[in-house]
């Protein structure tokens, strides 16, 4: 339980949204989100077209660890 | 028969990703609640690793609630990624002190969220594009919507956009009262008939030209201020 998929910090943190490398962030199944892109995702509406971008950069995780 | 085929193995093949998802463990198994409380505790104090712990050990909740919208024809993989999206945000203003368990108020936020998209959604497919292909003609050219739609002498592009500005009028045109909207509708046309002159309207109401100006300026001010506050209240 808690097999600290999460503490990766001698992990590159290069962000899966952005593909910047940040400092702050969260790991989801390995892969990093910074900070600026998650605060950014939550505020963003749905209908927004930028909403369909985090959309196809987050599947990034799902996909990693399904084809791993 | 094949369309029917295709569109069952489309269906099954969504299935059978959804609960290999599930079944070969992509996702962490779920928190004991001692564990759940303790990593709460520590997200309550900022502990980000904690905060991570939670996300990840309740994907699977995720992907539980996804399973409900298989008949949508979305996407399964971007499902999980909206239903993740909400479950962030389910874990970033969630508190224990609101006396509901967090797998509740996450499933209601992982759904909720779900369901803004497939809203938003149903909203963009109503539109259509007038340059949208409908087909081919004789020769194999593509004809699109634009081709097909006759206006007389007007500009098809310019009707169009101006029915859709009077469409905009007419939501605005309640916030008058009679007379305004009497020197509105003339003053502009928007009965259909030909725009009139302050002076016609003036003569057919029995009142002064400048009177009938003053009333439309007041008008569109009145409109003006109703659309400003809409359009504020839906970036909201």
């Amino acid at each position: 339980m808690g097999t600290s998929i999460t503490s990766k910090d001698d992990m590159e943190k290069v962000c899966i949204v952005c593909e910047q490398s940040k400092q702050e962030g969260i790991h989801i199944l390995g892969r990093f989100l910074c900070l600026d892109c998650e605060k950014a995702m939550v505020q963003t509406d749905t209908a927004d077209p930028k909403y369909r971008f985090y959309v196809k950069q987050l599947k990034k995780i799902i996909s990693s660890e399904i084809y791993s | 028969m094949s369309g029917i085929l295709s569109a069952f193995a489309f269906l099954m093949k969504e299935l059978m990703f959804l609960v290999s998802y599930i079944k070969n463990n992509a996702f962490p198994q779920p928190l004991s609640p001692k564990e759940e409380e303790k990593y709460l505790e520590l997200m309550a104090k900022g502990d980000k690793q904690a905060r991570n712990i939670l996300i990840e050990h309740n994907l699977r909740l995720v992907a539980h609630i996804v399973k409900k919208f298989e008949n949508t024809g979305e996407d399964v993989e971007d499902l999980i990624s909206i239903g993740t999206i909400g479950l962030i945000k389910a874990i970033e203003s969630y508190s224990s002190s609101k006396g509901t368990k967090l797998a509740t108020y996450a499933a209601r936020c992982i759904e909720n969220e779900i369901l803004m998209h497939l809203r938003s959604l149903k909203k963009t497919r109503k539109d259509v594009s007038l340059h949208e292909p409908i087909g081919q003609d004789k020769e194999g050219n593509e004809i699109s919507l634009i081709d097909i739609l006759k206006s007389e002498g007007n500009d098809i592009v310019d009707e169009i956009h101006l029915n859709m500005e009077l469409e905009q009028v007419k939501k605005y045109i309640d916030v008058l009262d009679e007379r305004e909207k009497e020197v509105i509708i003339s003053r502009f046309g928007l009965d259909m008939q030909q725009e009139k002159t302050q002076r016609e309207i003036a003569k057919e109401l029995g009142i002064s030209r400048s009177y009938v100006s003053r009333i439309e300026k007041r008008a569109l001010m009145k409109m003006f201020h109703e659309f400003y506050r809409n359009e504020k209240e839906k970036r909201r």
